[in-house]
């Protein structure tokens, strides 16, 4: 489902190049949760990153659902984002302005424009807000009228809006407490089983249990992985 | 993304920064009060100036001995000129006199008016159906000698105490005796006038067989153009010269118009300068509102927004701040306009006008909506090609 071949990305400050990820080859099979583990700066977000096209490795070669992403422009990009990938912040990253609803309903638009009613637009999202299990009552309010969990399942059920086959998360619990944390990641595993394949990044390792296999990042490079029997 | 859509989520930013986006349309607000204001009163003016000429009638014929106006007379006309306008083919009624400005006395003031002698019967002949009507008393017969017509201004306005008909006013230490008073005009110069029997005016203001203003109508189904042109011919054999001009209505309105024309677009110009500054001050705020919100921009492009869908998001809010603004500014205009309008017409300056039209309004609307488009377009396709991680990234 992902697969990442010798991929490097490096940054230039001034005359310095900084490595934000080393020769990586990954791969990732359809229906699998893997947790991403690292010091800070070790490159787990470029990773992340990379992986959902919002950028570009410097060498190497991506794909995602067997298309080699290397060779799209911005709008191809763009359209892989939208198709295949739903992504999941630590902030949470609402639209302010928008209810819960509506954020949901963002991913529909910029997918199916004029070719979704509205009603079936709706349809959608509040079965999205369903799936992140958030009660319905909360569909019309505003992401600052929300608990930091509440907003967490509204960006779960926006990232579920277009269907897409991976879920990518970095820090997903990072701005939550624990218990809160903990029923954020049961979410993301019940997801999982139902044929998502997720990708979460996290310093916590509790949190990396909840995957199948942990990869461990330092310095750019991976160093090793674990596999974990079931939880 | 749907344009609907987009649409609300322009207005969904703008309420949310009611007061930011307020502060923001002052400059649209004042630029479009000040233009729809000046454009509508400047065209009121004309419009006004031109539906006066043609009252004064589309048929008529303003024959001057001067090239242009404002400049002294190069010579007068005499009854011979008149002989020769008077045989051109097409010409119905004429008439000849003489206007000037001469100093009344009644009781006990003396003011400043204009004055017009010509032959009572032929005036009439000449301006029937023209607005000139008696509001009380009756017109001059060409047998009153020491009779007079005055203006309404003249009557009401000019002296302490209003003249009455059968009043006595004096001119050059000589008595007349008011027996009408004109309806209002509209204008200072025809409403502060005083009109006298040609007979008197001669031997008063000591001009025998001169005239500075021949008149004329012309025939029902004439060419006035035509008519015009072969009377100008015609004075200009006989006089030798071409030192007079034959005017139409319908080219007087023009000169008369042209001029207020140019000071028009002089005072838009103005106007639009402040309306650049409120561009400036919608770029501005736009450019300030992408920075906000480049996390906002972040997401959508996450989310799988085209650069296109980010650009007329922004675009199309800071075309709504322009839009209302314009609005604001339209209905503000529009009410200082008719508020000169209503304290000139009770000052007694009848010609100033506010002119409004669907043109003016509709114009005006779009023009708004356009300069927001135009001054949140460069910022917003910055904005537009932000880079997604950059701006995820800064928490
Ligand atoms: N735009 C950039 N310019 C320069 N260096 C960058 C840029 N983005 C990332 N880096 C560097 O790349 C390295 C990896 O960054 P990354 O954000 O992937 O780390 P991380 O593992 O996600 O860290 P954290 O746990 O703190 O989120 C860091 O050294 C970082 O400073
Ligand atoms: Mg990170």
């Amino acid at each position: 489902m992902i697969k990442l071949k010798n991929v490097t990305k490096t940054y230039k400050m001034g005359e310095e190049i900084i490595y934000a990820l080393k020769n990586i080859n990954l791969n990732i099979k359809e229906g699998e949760f893997v947790s991403i583990m690292g010091p800070s700066g070790s490159g787990k977000s470029t990773m992340l990153n990379i992986i959902g096209c919002l950028d570009k490795p410097t060498e190497g070669e991506v794909y995602i659902d067997n298309i080699k992403t290397n060779d799209l422009d911005d709008d191809g990009l763009t359209k892989i984002r939208r198709d295949k990938i739903g992504f999941v912040f630590q902030q949470f990253n609402l639209i302010p302005i928008l209810t819960a609803l509506e954020n949901v309903e963002l991913p529909l638009i910029f997918k199916y424009r004029n070719s979704m009613s509205e009603e079936e637009r709706r349809k959608r999202a509040l079965k999205c807000l369903k799936m992140a299990e958030l009660e319905e009552k909360f569909a019309n309010h505003k992401p600052n009228q929300l608990s930091g969990g509440q907003q967490q399942r509204v960006a779960i059920a926006r990232a579920l809006a277009n269907n897409p086959p991976i879920i990518l998360a970095d820090e997903p619990t990072g701005a939550l407490d624990s218990k809160t944390g903990e029923k954020i990641m049961q979410l993301l595993k019940k997801l999982n089983e139902e044929g998502k394949t997720v990708v979460v990044v996290t310093h916590d390792i509790n949190v990396a249990r909840f995957g199948d296999r942990i990869v461990y990042l330092k310095d750019g490079e991976i160093e090793r992985e674990e596999k974990l029997g079931g939880d | 993304m749907k344009i609907d859509d987009t649409i609300t989520f322009a207005f969904k930013n703008i309420k949310q920064k009611k007061t930011q986006s307020l502060l923001t349309i002052v400059g649209i607000v004042i630029g479009v009060l000040a233009m729809v204001s000046l454009i509508s009163l400047g065209y009121g003016v004309q419009n006004y100036i031109h539906e006066e000429m043609m009252k004064m009638g589309s048929n008529k014929i303003t024959i001057l001995p001067m090239k242009q106006f404002g400049v002294p007379p190069s010579h007068l006309f005499t009854k011979k000129d008149v002989k020769v306008v008077e045989r051109v083919k097409g010409v119905d009624a004429i008439m000849y006199g003489w206007f000037g400005s001469c100093e009344i006395e009644y009781n006990g003031e003396k003011k400043l008016v204009s004055y017009f002698y010509a032959t009572p019967s032929k005036l009439r002949e000449v301006y029937k159906d023209s607005g000139y009507d008696i509001e009380k008393g009756r017109w001059l017969e060409d047998n009153d000698k020491y009779a007079c017509v005055i203006g309404y201004g003249t009557a009401h306005n000019l002296f302490d105490r209003e003249i009455k008909v059968g009043d006595v006013v004096k001119i050059k230490d000589k008595k007349f005796r008011v027996v009408g008073i004109l309806k209002e005009v509209g204008n200072q110069q025809d409403d502060n006038s005083i009109i006298l029997n040609i007979d008197i005016g001669e031997k008063l203001f000591g001009n025998k067989d001169k005239y500075n203003i021949i008149v004329v109508t012309v025939k029902e189904g004439e060419d006035i153009d035509k008519v015009a042109e072969d009377i100008k011919e015609a004075l200009k054999k006989s006089l030798g010269d071409e030192d007079f001009s034959v005017l139409t209505a319908e080219q007087l309105a023009e000169r008369i118009s042209s001029i207020l024309g140019v000071i028009t677009i002089f005072v838009v110009g103005v106007a639009a300068i402040s309306l650049l500054v409120g561009a400036i001050g919608i770029s501005n705020t736009m450019h300030m509102s992408i920075l906000e919100r480049r996390r906002d921009i972040g997401i959508l492009k996450a989310l799988g927004a085209e650069t296109t869908d980010i650009l007329a998001i922004f675009v199309i809010e800071s075309g709504f701040l322009g839009l209302f603004g314009g609005i604001i500014g339209l209905v503000l205009g529009i009410v200082m306009a008719k508020g000169v309008e209503i304290l000139a017409h009770k000052m007694g300056y009848l010609m100033v006008n506010a002119w409004i039209s669907w043109e003016l309004i509709v114009g005006i609307l779009i023009f708004s909506f356009l300069v927001g488009v135009i001054s949140g377009y460069f910022p917003a396709r910055s904005g537009a090609k932000l880079n997604p991680i950059e701006t995820l990234r800064g928490e």
